[in-house]
């Protein structure tokens, strides 16, 4: 193998992402374990590096003795190109294993416009494809993430999908895999569909409606649950977390401790997937995070902390918890930072407090440009909260703001969109050569939020709106940038798909589509004409208004939020009401409930911080 | 109190380019936690100075990085600290103090000793074709740079030919060439140069053997 790569190492961009050997690796001899795991990222090695999910599993399933965890990321072209031409199969990082060698192959499934590269990976491995064209040898094909909310899209290419978190039933999978060796594929997949949280797609009948929706998702036989239920971790504290990271040789996006001080977010965004499906909130405790840190900060040589969550301002105790950090790491010269803060003057301050030195850029993220429009989201910011974000922002030095939208937002008309500018040439006027940079986004709808009925906006139409900002925008101070339109209507169609989607995908992946997200790969047309030559259109996935009654793709997919509360804040939405934090206003009966150990969330204690 | 290193870089990381390892290496110096000196201003970094950059896929027995620690400490210390610190592949050979006072080591650096191992040609093809460039008034070579190509003449650059060995099938030559700030050329830009005469060349391995200072005269090339 080394002498093979040295023949193609040398001729690809950055080929220290396909050597292995960083600090922080573990080898492992597989003769001395019972069960090999590839966790696989299908993107580039310097996104996937920075993955806390693939950090996390690695660190859980290295931990077991009988056990080897191993990295595989996406070859990028170049890469994929040499090793075709010169047969190398995709190979693990840390022995150069080939993944057809291992037990099980894992996918992190994160993102929608990542899973032409599944495909990918797989055939650049020799490993079949399609699942059903597996054989007794071939790995397990296994996937998790936020995506497996909806597997079906990708149903066609993995054995079996995690749904949730994946600290604990990872660790049923290894055991069943190990209990099941030489016992042959069905059989595995049986004992897998039975482990709470796991969904083996194979062993459930979908049926359609002549108009093309689905009409049931019914399993096979007696042995495989009806519907599938997300695990949870319950308690923060006792959950497998590193405490050492491996170094990526080359940089990557994210050069910082992930410090994941909380999960879940209650605030009941209406557009925010991870807002609902991560739910209930939960937190580690202080004096964990603070072990935490300290060795990883040792372990790694970061110089900064960043204190992660979906809302970390909204941790119990932040002040103190921020305090006590800053004290703790100023003299070893670690900073902290936050990822993203609420647009309000004491989250600004406290971003202050954070970053006394370096003044980089301040995010905040109002999400709509009038109140209507937010109140519609329910997102709880109002124009003073932001005006006095700002106004904070400036008093503590800030001199670059960066403000995130989105349009095609469900009820938007033309007067929402035109308060984008409106509300972000304000913004501007607030500090004397304050530069405002603005980050317009599409709304593309997810399964699992109040918006799953809704349609996303055509590409002609979000053309349009950002058309109408551009002729809007003229403050010097504030400028402008957003997504491509076609990427967010792939991203709507791939979903909220069904299983047939996936001749789509296949045939996407045959025409050359791959690095999707990448805007230097895109090919909109070929996946245009992959999902016609499927029978399929795009507009019935992204653009049709689904009736409430309609089977759902992912319909057997419990993500412990009821679809009675679901379609109550959809119908709020429509008449612009909020709905309050359950935090603040009480229990908003999203169902959460029915899958807690305990009969209601105050059973998860929150943590207040005093140093 | 300034530290002279020498670092070794080994198979394990040959794929790793300047950058990758001046990263690296400041992770592993800040594992340590070896009482660094830290740069003033806004973003303080631990003060540490790379000798210059050799190539991705190059290896190494002598790369120079000088670090300043806010306290004294034994330069064998620094070495054990380090390498505990540092990936497989990565190695500190040696630590010395650099007196107080003293022009840093870095900048007089001048020269570099390589071993590039090559196969096709037989080694005395090779040495004959390596001679010859030493005979050449220009030694005219074409480089990729940002704004295209552009040819620069490495013939004030070569140095000296130490020996041409033939070593399981391939021709192994040691070669000096300039090399620091001041220009120079690296060597696969001399491999270049021996493919117009040789097409069938094809590199195996390149290594820095190890660096010089000049002292005086520009013939003459101490070892430090």
């Amino acid at each position: 193998m080394q002498e093979l790569l040295d023949n193609i190492l040398p001729c690809v961009l950055k080929p220290a992402r396909y050597t292995g050997g960083e600090f922080g690796a573990v080898v492992k001899d597989h003769s001395s374990v019972e069960v090999t795991f590839a966790l696989a990222f299908p993107d580039s090695y310097e996104i996937g590096m920075s993955n806390l999910g693939l950090r996390i599993l690695y660190h859980v399933l290295n931990s077991r003795k009988d056990t080897a965890a191993e990295r595989v990321f996406a070859p990028w072209t170049d890469m994929e190109e040499e090793m075709r031409n010169h047969n190398i199969p995709l190979y693990s990082l840390e022995t150069r294993t080939p993944l057809k060698s291992f037990n099980i192959l894992g996918f992190s499934l994160g993102y929608e416009l990542s899973y032409t590269n599944v495909l990918n990976m797989l055939d650049l491995s020799g490993i079949p494809v399609l699942s059903s064209d597996r054989e007794d040898e071939s790995p397990l094909v296994i996937a998790g993430g936020c995506c497996t909310m909806n597997p079906e899209p990708m149903a066609d290419f993995i054995d079996a999908f995690v749904i949730g978190e994946g600290e604990d039933v990872v660790h049923q999978i290894v055991d069943a895999v190990k209990a099941h060796k030489g016992s042959g594929r069905s059989a595995l997949l049986y004992a897998l569909a039975g482990i709470p949280g796991v969904y083996v797609p194979s062993l459930y009948n979908v049926t359609c409606n002549p108009d093309g929706t689905v009409e049931s998702i019914l399993p096979k036989d007696e042995r495989v649950p009806g519907t599938v239920t997300k695990r949870v971790v319950w308690d923060m504290d006792s959950a497998g977390y590193p405490e050492r990271l491996v170094m990526p040789f080359v940089e990557t996006v994210h050069e910082r401790v992930p410090l994941e001080v909380m999960r879940g977010c209650s605030r009941g965004c209406r557009f925010c997937q991870a807002g609902m499906v991560y739910r209930p909130v939960r937190h580690r405790s202080c004096e964990k995070l603070t072990t935490l840190a300290d060795r990883l900060c040792a372990n790694s040589g970061y110089d900064e902390i960043s204190l992660i969550s979906l809302s970390t301002a909204d941790y119990p105790g932040i002040e103190g918890l921020v305090g006590k950090f800053v004290e703790r790491y100023k003299n070893r010269r670690i900073g902290l930072s936050l990822p993203s803060i609420r647009a309000d003057a004491p989250c600004v301050e406290l971003a202050d407090q954070i970053q006394k030195v370096r003044k980089s850029g301040l995010t905040l993220a109002p999400e709509a440009g009038t109140q209507r429009m937010r109140n519609v989201i329910d997102k709880n910011v109002t124009e003073e909260n932001l005006f006095e974000a700002v106004q904070a922002a400036v008093r503590c030095g800030w001199r670059r703001i960066k403000l995130y939208y989105m349009i095609g937002l469900p009820t938007e008309t033309d007067e929402d969109v035109a308060g984008i500018a409106k509300l972000s040439t304000e913004v501007a006027k607030i500090g004397r050569g304050l530069a405002v940079g603005v980050s317009v986004s599409s709304f593309v709808p997810k399964p699992h939020t109040p918006f799953e009925w809704r349609p996303q906006d055509s590409v002609e139409e979000i053309e349009r709106k950002q058309n109408l900002l551009k002729n809007l925008q003229r403050s010097r101070n504030v400028s402008l940038s957003w997504h491509d339109a076609r990427t967010s209507r792939l991203e709507g169609v791939l979903s909220r798909g069904d299983r047939r989607l996936g001749r789509a995908i296949y045939a996407a992946w045959k025409r050359g589509c791959r690095f999707d997200a990448w805007s230097e790969h895109f090919r909109y047309d070929s996946w245009m004409e992959s999902i016609r030559e499927a029978g399929l259109t795009p507009e019935f996935y992204a653009n049709r208004r689904r009736d409430y009654g309609e089977t759902l793709p992912w319909d057997h997919i419990n993500s412990g939020i009821a679809k009675e509360f679901l379609i109550r804040e959809d119908k709020k939405a429509e008449e612009g009401a909020v709905t309050p934090d359950c935090r603040l206003g009480g229990c908003t009966g999203c169902g959460i409930k029915s899958i807690l150990p305990k009969d209601s969330c105050k059973g998860v204690p929150g943590i207040a911080c005093t140093s | 109190m300034r530290v002279l290193l020498k670092l070794r870089k080994g198979e394990e990381v040959k794929y790793l380019s300047h950058l990758d390892m001046v990263r690296a290496f400041e992770f592993a110096l800040r594992r340590s936690e070896l009482p660094m000196a830290f740069s003033e201003g806004f973003n303080p970094r631990p003060k540490m100075a790379f000798c210059s950059a050799i190539g991705v896929g190059v290896l190494s027995d002598d790369e120079r990085i000088m670090i300043t620690l806010s306290q004294p400490l034994a330069p064998e210390c620094v070495k054990d600290r380090l390498n505990g610190e540092l990936p497989p592949g990565m190695e500190i050979a040696a630590a010395e103090e650099v007196p107080e006072g003293a022009k840093s080591p870095l900048a007089t650096l001048a020269a570099s000793e390589y071993s590039i191992t090559v196969g096709g040609p037989s080694a005395g093809e090779v040495e004959e074709a390596a001679l010859k460039l030493f005979e050449e008034p220009q030694v005219r070579v074409t480089r990729t740079r940002k704004d295209g190509l552009k040819e620069v003449d490495i013939r004030p650059h070569l140095l000296k030919l130490s020996k041409v060995e033939s070593e399981g099938g391939y021709a192994v030559l040691t070669v000096c060439l300039a090399s620091g700030s001041s220009g120079g050329a690296r060597p696969q830009d001399f491999v270049e140069a021996l493919k117009k005469s040789l097409p069938n060349l094809a590199v195996k391995k390149i290594k820095r053997l190890k660096q010089y200072s000049f002292s005086g005269q520009k013939s003459c090339i101490q070892p430090d």
